[in-house]
């Protein structure tokens, strides 16, 4: 009798846990279904608004240099003034020269006069030296006489470099000053940015032509870490897209001049351009081309005199002189 | 005996008197849950976000703020921020907890020493934000280690050529642009209604005192701890509520002294900017840090690991970041 009662008792027991269990299993399924898990929407990341589109990196360098160009010549680098460029900074110019007939040569130390003598053009990159009242007077005489001067600069840097004692930072400045200054030109201290207009980083600026020169062909160029160029009375060739800043002074915003011509002078504020990796980048082949157009059509008359341009100069030192017509 | 026994049972059983004990010792034992049910309508949880962001701190946070929103019990968080950033893709992993907690549930944000850059980023969804007046915030932006250009040898093979460094330096700068686009483009998404700066303004990267901040909309008011817990409790209609202070597992890493200071975790340390680099940076790091943060400078009292040995440091390159020049190539 007692062991019937035991036995219903403990089907109660069995019954009861099987109810608790089916509740505590049965009980999130049903709160899940009443409260479904909204997705996380991220319109900001959105790829579209996110990713820069890239500039195009096409073309070659294709001079054509007017008919009346010497089909052959030379043109001299400096290599005298501690000049800071590579082989692959200027290989595309270089190409571009060779393959129109020109020869290439360093000017590495001595004569300045006399490497300068019987070539077309020279062109300075970037020294690390000033060039003494004597150098000075050798290109003064080249250009007189019909040589062409490309000179290019760029604004202050500093280089980060390793050795066994640890690691230095040394800064690095375009020595261009006196001899550029001889020319009426000279090349801002401060880099240019922008972070509108700007090939992926804002310190990759997009340059358009003025209209001035012989750039009709090229919509934009891009140059890399470039300083603001200025030549009183000088004609401006390029100019950085709207919306550039000057490094140290984010407020100041304009389209400063990176190319400036000035008779048979021609600035620039930046080398890397036209360097192996980026001259193909939008137009910039172009632009070697031009430079390279530039050197070889020397016309060989007597330049203007000095001293009559000197009394027709206004005042026009600034970030953005008016180009002349 | 036994019948003796058996009668005091029957009396006891009979007997009024034992079942009010009894009854007043489960009423005891049961009185603190009834009291905090009466006298609190929720909770307010604070969860610090301490010292440099990388993979564990972004889980230990993650970890909280999903603890957060599963307790049917905590009605609003308070993120307590003193943090100069860390690495991307955990800060940017803290943003996308932080904007999912705030669609569930209020979230008020305090800052104390600095909530900068990768920090900045986590808070960014927040509805209100306090800092004080010493704080720093901003610093929206990215940086990264260039990678160095290499290519295939006779010792190292690849199927491509750029596998070695995944692209050159021209296309590195559009990558590292898309992250910081997508920073900026948050940032705007989040608080683009406040903020009276230019979406260029802000890519500048530039660090706010707080009350520069508040003018310029990055934080909407003054305040401490108390006031974001008030206005939390407020925000999610607790007139009666209990503060829980949560506290991740591990020690917060800090890069910054003054963020050192300030910090009130139990466990917390020094490190050099070599925690975020490593001792030889051949691959880039994606940071959301200031520059100003892997200054060695910085870290000198600290008594953290040497930051300036041999080789280029990255701790050297970004301390010519900070000029007004440009690093040559």
């Amino acid at each position: 009798m007692w062991r019937r009662e035991l036995a219903k008792r403990l089907v109660v027991l069995v019954l009861t846990v099987a109810v608790v269990l089916a509740v505590a299993a049965g009980g999130p399924m049903l709160l899940q279904e009443d409260e479904e898990r909204a997705t996380l929407q991220n319109p900001e990341y959105e790829p579209d608004a996110v990713v820069p589109d890239p500039v195009a990196a096409t073309g070659t360098v294709d001079a054509n240099p007017d008919p009346s160009a010497d089909d052959s010549g030379t043109v001299v680098i400096d290599r005298g003034h501690s000049n800071r460029f590579s082989r692959a900074d200027i290989e595309p110019l270089v190409d571009a020269l060779v393959r129109e007939g020109y020869n290439v040569r360093y000017y590495t130390d001595g004569d300045l006069a006399g490497v300068l003598e019987g070539a077309d053009a020279f062109l300075v990159i970037d020294p690390g030296t000033e060039y003494l009242p004597g150098d000075i007077d050798d290109v003064r005489q080249f250009t007189g006489n019909g040589g062409r001067l490309v000179m290019i600069g760029e604004p202050d840097r500093t280089a980060v470099s390793a050795s066994l004692l640890g690691t230095s930072i040394q800064n690095q400045e375009t020595r261009l000053t006196t001899l550029a200054s001889r020319y009426r030109m000279s090349v801002d201290t401060e880099y240019l940015y922008n972070q509108e207009n700007a090939d992926g980083t804002f310190k990759h600026i997009l340059v358009r032509p003025t209209g001035d020169g012989e750039l009709d062909g090229v919509e934009q160029t891009t140059m890399y870490t470039a300083a603001a160029v200025t030549a009183q009375n000088g004609t401006v060739l390029l100019r950085s897209a709207p919306s550039t800043h000057k490094s140290g002074s984010d407020e100041v915003t304009g389209e400063y001049p990176v190319m400036v011509q000035r008779n048979d002078v021609l600035l620039l504020g930046d080398k890397t351009f036209m360097s192996g990796e980026r001259y193909r980048v939008a137009d910039n082949e172009q632009v070697v081309a031009y430079v390279a157009e530039f050197m070889i059509e020397g016309d060989y008359q007597a330049p203007p005199d000095e001293d009559a341009d000197d009394e027709q100069d206004s005042e026009n030192g600034t970030a953005t002189p008016m180009p002349v017509a | 005996m036994a019948s003796r026994i058996r009668a005091l049972l029957t009396r006891i059983a009979r007997s009024y008197v034992l079942f009010v004990v009894i009854g007043v010792v489960v009423g005891l034992a049961l009185a603190p849950v009834a009291w905090n049910a009466t006298s609190s309508e929720g909770t307010v949880a604070v969860v610090p976000v301490s010292g440099t962001i990388d993979g564990g701190s972004a889980a230990g946070v993650s970890s909280m703020l999903q603890q957060a929103r599963a307790d049917s019990d905590i009605k609003a968080v308070v993120l307590l921020v003193n943090s100069g950033g860390g690495g991307a893709a955990a800060s940017e992993e803290m943003y996308l907890q932080t904007k999912r907690t705030a669609q569930e549930m209020p979230v008020i944000t305090s800052v104390d020493a600095s909530a900068a850059s990768g920090a900045y980023y986590t808070i960014a969804p927040s509805d209100h934000i306090y800092a004080k007046p010493a704080s720093t915030v901003g610093s929206v932006g990215v940086l990264a280690t260039t990678p160095t250009a290499l290519e295939p040898t006779t010792i190292i093979s690849t199927t491509g050529p750029n596998k070695l460094t995944g692209g050159d330096e021209r296309e590195f700068n559009y990558i590292l642009e898309s992250l910081g686009n997508a920073f900026v483009g948050a940032v705007f998404e989040q608080r683009g209604d406040r903020l009276q700066l230019t979406r260029t303004e802000l890519e500048q990267a530039r660090i706010y005192s707080g009350t520069q901040a508040v003018q310029n909309g990055l934080v909407d008011s003054i305040g401490g701890r108390q006031a974001a817990v008030e206005h939390a409790a407020d925000e999610a209609g607790l007139d009666n509520y209990n503060v829980r202070v949560m506290r991740p597992d591990g020690t917060a890493r800090f890069l910054s002294r003054s963020n050192y200071i300030a910090s009130t975790a139990p466990n917390k340390t020094m490190v050099s900017a070599e925690y975020l680099y490593g001792e030889d940076p051949s691959e880039p790091v994606f940071l959301m840090v200031p520059a100003t943060y892997l200054d060695p400078s910085t870290n000198e009292s600290a008594g953290a690991p040497e930051v300036a040995g041999t080789g280029t440091t990255p701790t050297a390159r970004a301390t010519v970041v900070r000029g007004g020049t440009h690093v040559a190539a």
